[in-house]
């Protein structure tokens, strides 16, 4: 069994080795037995947050990179994600906290995980999943639970598109999403029931059930399997770590990190936290531009911060310096980015063109300052173009 | 759009085309005295930071091919350099050349990439420097390169120009192309004829990759792409390489006769539809058939596109066993059912591959050299790369720019404080460069990209129709004005 203690010096030493600027992959070192053999390298890699913010393409370029560097035996992804709370008694739903659906974004990650760093060993840990995320998990072959831990909540790719009315655009547009969430199925190499497994846990109408023959699982669109998942159709198939265990779509359930690594097969290993740093650096980087983002925001929609001045020029000048602080932290985090368009609707296009129309009323008003107040800013303007209409 | 607004389009095409000249360059030449010099004479153009500093030489009378940056982006002009214009130091300003057609063009030097010549490039001179560079990237238009261009000897990204030393001659040369974005304004037809031109011109039998990750657009635009696409499959060998491949793009990757998938590849859905309405009746008879035949035309089976069109259309397939082939079926008699009578079609790498559609599933370029049963990954040249990036560049200005033209147009922005005429005719102005913009953009990029843009979609016509009444406005105003 691994020793607490032994891993604190582990970590102790990985980080004095930083500290001094030393080669990150670390040199052979003593293990319990007194043999000078290298221990494995552990990299863990926490996707723990909001999908598409927490969770960001960038964080995960920002990884690869060290993991390049680091080059570890194993990558424990490591996924606590839900969009809904366990507390029944609670809200259960935030929407501004909910999974974002950047499915191009996630599936460039996958690929750039899988193919960039395809020579190491990768697995998926499941602390929680529910929303967006357990697509991301569905991307890689070998996937633990935590016990108690949920895989859920795909139906939302469903429910995005059920405001067409005409049934055929419904239809199209019902396995044009389908069909891009599958191609995660397929990334974890669940290509031959990549349709029947991606249907039901993203279509309440499709069904799912599986024969077994020895250690295979056949997984058929109907109820007519040995092992019925999912009749219901209002529901899609979600999957408690013990589902998901008794029907081997998971490898096993773990309790911890050193249980998971002990299942990987190696008794001893040296846990590099590296990743687990880069990503709390970054969550609270964009959380912190996040919210100074908004309370400026907010400043500029309340005519807050302005001064005292009574020169018009001066306010609009003020004004036009909040939205380019605005647009400042929009162009520094995407997740910012994003967070701002669900929350205000707001977009960088937007804000540039409204800090361009800004400069443009500036110059007027102090043209109309140097003039000594001669005649409106826009005098003469002509009639605009109108509506074009649409092909 | 009616035969004479097209005919005026095409007009207003080619005065830009030939009018390189811009004001500012204008500008910039009248503060120098300058001279024509069509004499047999030696010319040597310093380059600046567009391109990249380099210095060429060559002789009045020479056949040349220029590649430079004009304000709708990178283009290509062949022919013979007919003069230099000068400063008075003697330092070349501009140069003039004498097109296949005859047309003269005259070119900033300022503003060239690259000058290549007849004579080094069937000289081998280092073939960075000579090979023609046809990445127009903003229109499209017949090359006239009176000269077979060498391969490149790198690439922007780095990947191998050649199959291995020693095999150039035995393999075919390969252009990558990337077909993203949506169908019609990021993705046209446009720049896969360009990569045709390119690829021509080292003969027939090359091999052209459309990297396709879209999600469709303007069944206009697919039309043309089809047309684009049908004449190319009759020369060279073309390969989708399928990202993300719905409607119009899976449309498009039908011509293509070999099919790449990446393990999260998706092809599929090519519903037509307008506003909330799905095509019905004789319009959805037509598209099904058309579909089916651009599936046939890559030598794909038409039951799999149909089913992909409308829900009544199905398909199901008996995979490969033993000496027997794939089976298809309009119906969901095969054993493996992939679309019903209720459902739209899009499929996944692996039942694309099982049902004979593809012929493999590749992640990188070098898993795709092995599908393609190429020695190893190579691009011919990176211009297919660059077309792509120049054109992404271009709607990116045309991004920033249309709202602000529009906004300047309905006197929002830009009026001059109490001087109506000064307002009037920078409005004018602004709805100049609006219409230029169409022209170098095109309908069915104005169309899809308007939405992108925030602004709203105003044909060429109304516009031109709106420069008549502001001019006449104008009129009227300085008539008042003089009152």
């Amino acid at each position: 069994m691994i020793k607490t203690g032994f891993l604190i010096s582990c970590a102790a030493l990985c980080s004095t080795m930083l500290a001094m600027g030393a080669p990150k992959d670390s040199a052979p070192t003593n293990n319990e037995d007194g043999t000078n053999e290298k221990l494995p390298v552990v990299y863990t890699v926490p996707l723990v947050g909001q999908m598409g913010t927490d969770i960001h393409e960038d964080l995960i370029a920002e990884i690869i990179e060290d993991i390049e560097e680091v080059q570890p035996d194993v990558i424990i992804f490591r996924i606590d994600s839900a969009d809904l709370g366990t507390n029944q008694h609670l809200p259960q739903f935030n929407r501004l906290e909910a999974g974002k659906f950047q499915l191009p974004e996630y599936r460039n990650m996958c690929q750039d995980l899988h193919t960039k760093l395809g020579h190491i060993d990768q697995v998926v840990w499941i602390e929680d999943s529910v929303g967006i995320s357990s697509l991301l998990c569905m991307a890689w072959p070998k996937l633990y639970m935590s016990e108690g831990a949920r895989l859920y909540g795909l139906q939302n790719l469903h429910r995005m598109v059920q405001n067409w009315n005409d049934e055929d655009i419904r239809e199209k547009m019902e396995e044009a999403m389908e069909g891009q969430a599958r191609g995660f199925f397929e990334m974890g190499g669940r290509g031959e029931y990549a349709r029947v497994l991606g249907n039901a846990m993203i279509d309440p109408e499709k069904k799912l059930s599986a024969n077994f023959v020895g250690r295979d699982v056949i997984w058929l669109p109907h109820t007519e399997g040995m092992w019925l998942v999912d009749n219901n159709p209002e529901e899609v198939a979600n999957w408690s770590s013990k589902t998901a265990l008794d029907t081997m779509l998971i490898e096993d359930t773990v309790s911890s990190l050193e249980d998971l690594v002990f299942v990987l097969g190696y008794r001893e290993y040296e846990h590099n936290t590296q990743g687990d740093e880069i990503a709390e650096k970054y969550t609270n980087r964009w959380r912190g531009s996040y919210a100074k983002c908004k309370v400026t925001y907010e400043d500029y929609r309340a005519d807050r911060g302005l001064g005292t001045t009574n020169s018009q020029a001066r306010v609009l000048m003020a004004k036009r310096k909040q939205l380019e602080e605005v647009l400042n932290h929009m162009n520094r985090y995407s997740a910012v980015e994003r967070r701002m368009k669900d929350e205000y609707g707001l977009t960088i296009s937007q804000l540039e063109f409204d800090i361009a129309t800004y400069k443009d009323q500036i110059r007027q008003a102090k043209d109309a300052q140097r003039g000594g107040g001669r005649g409106g800013s826009r005098g003469g303007r002509g009639g605009g173009l109108g509506g074009g209409g649409r092909n | 759009m009616r035969p004479m607004t097209l005919l005026r389009f095409l007009t207003i095409a080619s005065v830009t085309t030939t009018f390189i000249i811009t004001p500012d360059s204008l500008a910039e030449s009248a503060t120098v005295e300058s001279s024509l010099v069509e004499q047999q004479e030696s010319v040597t153009l310093r380059l600046g930071k567009t391109g990249r500093n380099q210095t060429w030489t060559g002789d009045i009378g020479q056949s040349i091919a220029v590649s430079w940056d004009s304000r709708r982006g990178r283009e290509l002009v062949t022919g013979v350099l007919k003069g230099a214009t000068r400063s008075k130091s003697k330092k070349v300003l501009a140069i003039t050349i004498q097109k296949t057609n005859g047309d003269s063009e005259t070119i900033f030097v300022s503003q060239i990439i690259k000058v290549e010549s007849a004579a080094n490039q069937t000289g081998g001179v280092s073939s960075s420097t000579t090979r023609p560079d046809a990445r127009q990237g903003t229109r499209t238009e017949t090359l006239a390169s009176p000269v077979i261009p060498e391969p490149a000897s790198s690439h922007m990204e780095g990947y191998h120009t050649t199959p291995g030393p020693g095999l150039e001659d035995k393999w075919p040369k390969v252009f990558l192309l990337p077909f993203e974005g949506t169908v019609g304004s990021f993705a046209r037809h446009n720049e896969i004829k360009q990569i045709g031109e390119i690829a021509d011109q080292y003969g027939d039998g090359q091999i052209i990759v459309l990297l396709v990750d879209s999600p469709g657009g303007l069944v206009k635009e697919g039309d043309e792409i089809s047309a684009t696409m049908r004449e190319l499959q009759k020369r060279h060998t073309l390969v989708a390489w399928i990202r993300k491949a719905i409607s119009a793009a899976a449309f498009t990757s039908f011509h293509c006769p070999q099919v790449v998938f990446m393990p999260s590849g998706a092809l599929g859905s090519i519903t037509m539809f307008g506003g909330d309405k799905a095509a019905e009746g004789a319009q959805l008879a037509a598209w099904v058939k058309e579909v089916g035949d651009a599936a046939e035309s890559g030598g794909h089976n038409r039951e799999m596109a149909e089913a992909m069109v409308t829900n009544s259309e199905m398909y199901s397939y008996d995979p490969a066993n033993g000496d027997r082939g794939v089976v298809h079926y309009g119906n969901t008699q095969g054993e493996k059912i992939l679309s019903t009578a209720q459902e739209n079609l899009t499929v996944n790498a692996t039942e694309a591959q099982e049902c004979g559609f593809s012929i493999g599933t590749a992640d990188t370029v070098d898993e795709l050299a092995v599908v393609l049963g190429l020695p190893r990954w190579y691009e011919t040249t990176d211009d297919g790369r660059q077309i792509h990036k120049n054109w992404f560049r271009t709607l990116d200005r045309a991004k920033r720019e249309l709202p602000d033209l529009f906004a300047r147009v309905q006197g929002q922005r830009g009026a001059s404080g109490g001087d109506p005429v000064k307002t009037m005719t920078r409005q004018i102005g602004s709805l100049r460069k609006l219409m230029k913009w169409h022209t170098i953009l095109g309908e069915n990029t104005m169309i899809m990209f308007s939405q992108e843009a925030r602004v709203p979609f105003v044909p060429l016509e109304y516009l031109e129709v709106r420069e008549k009444d502001m001019k006449e406005q104008l009129a009227r105003l300085k008539a008042q004005q003089r009152n």
